[in-house]
């Protein structure tokens, strides 16, 4: 056992921060090619027009690991893939929303 | 150790054939990913499914593994491989497709050695082996008032390094962490170089941070705004009135407009959690109607019957 201490300054994933091509595959891990093929098929959507300006979101980092988990994993093609990932982060949206309206119609009728 | 049932995991007969298995395992595995399953012990399920699946579907390790249940496993139960006992799959020495770091004494005794990395890496496999630090997953509970004002949180991580034989021991690993402004549920926070160590001069892993905002007492978030149900009176949604509301950053005095209608929504502008942009705050009207206590109550009551003209059920034209 080794306990290390120090502070640390956190990044958070959002869809603000741009990083190109190359940036991207180093925080992946990850071969230029495998992600180009990830963007011909709509698993990761970066801004910008071609290659050269494509900007990927920091948060796009976490859909390409997903993305690498789901197909090792589960056998999935990448359109299918990026099907998943989709309705996933759609399920999520709704879940957050049902809590949100659950607990606003608890407190609605409870009243305490 | 304790005997691992591999047929009961994969819900499968004794007799299954290959492909029975292989269907099992794949609605199974797309039950528990822990990417799509919402269940607290689905990581857990999904390595316990592919330590199953890696014995089941190699048919010499399936034939040991039946020897050794016939032996005398029991699930659950200590278990010691017969004296002598030599697994012939030759899984020894040789990689396969499933990362065994975390399987268990049991796979790890009896199929083979312990391998360090990423539950998901499938980095290379040299002779002159370097492999990347394992990204650590962790989720981390955060009030609504810690989002706000930012606050600083220690965490304990187990994670592994490697002892001076180069063999994966546990490790733990105590960070102090800076929660940002703002942070919402479900958030991403990254360290980067945080995770587990590296192998032969590869990078240190990634340590990812999943923000869970933990629920409060009055207030309601949804991304960066909140919403709060107000209690008014009729009196004050009738007349108008002016009245203090809580926010996270205190309490401020809202306009309700007269002739208020309950389930009526009104905007604290940036009273949310602080970003760019900050979030807002939603004022849910609710109006709350006295309890009658005497017969003084009764009577302005019977008064407002006997005065005003008011029906509430015209929308359902009766």
């Amino acid at each position: 056992m080794s306990p290390k201490t120090h502070a640390h300054s956190p990044e958070i994933l959002s869809d603000s921060v741009g990083y190109n091509l190359q940036e991207f595959c180093e925080l992946c891990v990850a071969d230029a090619q495998r992600v180009v093929e990830m963007v011909e098929l709509g698993v990761l959507e970066p801004a910008g027009e071609n290659q050269n300006e494509w900007r990927f979101s920091a948060y796009s980092i976490m859909r390409f690991q997903k993305a690498q988990r789901l197909q090792h994993d589960l056998e999935i093609d990448l359109p299918g893939v990026a099907l998943s990932l989709d309705l996933l982060e759609s399920i999520e949206s709704l879940q957050k929303q049902v809590r949100s309206l659950q607990e606003q119609i608890r407190q609605l009728l409870g009243s305490k | 150790m304790k005997f691992v049932d591999y047929y009961k995991i994969m819900g499968v007969e004794e007799d299954a054939s290959a492909e029975d298995i292989k269907k099992a395992y794949r609605r199974l595995a797309r039950k528990y990913h822990p990417d799509v399953s919402k269940e607290s012990n689905a990581e857990a399920k999904f390595k316990e499914l592919g330590e199953a699946y890696e014995v089941l579907k190699d048919p010499e390790k399936r034939t040991e593994y039946d020897e050794l249940r016939r032996y005398g496993g029991v699930a659950g139960e200590e278990f010691t491989p017969p004296p002598g006992w030599q697994p012939h799959a030759g899984s020894r020495g040789g990689f396969t497709d499933a990362d065994a770091a975390h399987f268990s004494d049991f796979f790890e005794t009896l199929f083979g050695n312990s391998r360090h990395g990423s539950h998901y890496s499938t980095a290379s496999r040299g002779s002159t082996f370097a492999m990347r630090g394992e990204d650590i997953h962790y989720r981390i509970p955060v009030s609504l008032e810690e989002s706000y004002d930012g606050a600083t949180r220690n965490i304990s991580l187990h994670t592994h390094r490697l002892d001076q034989r180069g063999q994966a021991v546990p490790d733990i690993k105590t960070l102090t962490i800076k929660i940002p402004k703002g942070v919402t549920d479900g958030q991403k926070i990254r360290l980067r170089g945080q995770g587990g160590s590296g192998i032969g001069g590869a990078p240190d892993g990634d340590l990812y941070l999943e923000v869970e905002l933990t629920p409060h007492r009055h207030f309601i978030a949804e991304n960066r705004d909140i919403t709060l149900i107000l209690p008014i009176s009729p009196w004050e949604a009738a007349l108008g009135a002016t009245v203090q509301v809580p926010t996270l950053s205190g309490l401020v005095n809202l306009t309700i407009p007269a002739n208020a209608k309950a389930g009526q929504k009104l905007r604290l502008k940036g009273k949310g959690l602080p970003g760019k942009p900050a979030g807002d705050q939603y004022v849910v009207l609710q109006i709350v109607i006295p309890e009658v206590k005497s017969d003084a109550d009764r009577a302005l009551f019977k008064d407002m019957q006997e005065k005003m003209t008011f029906n509430p059920r015209t929308r359902l034209g009766v």
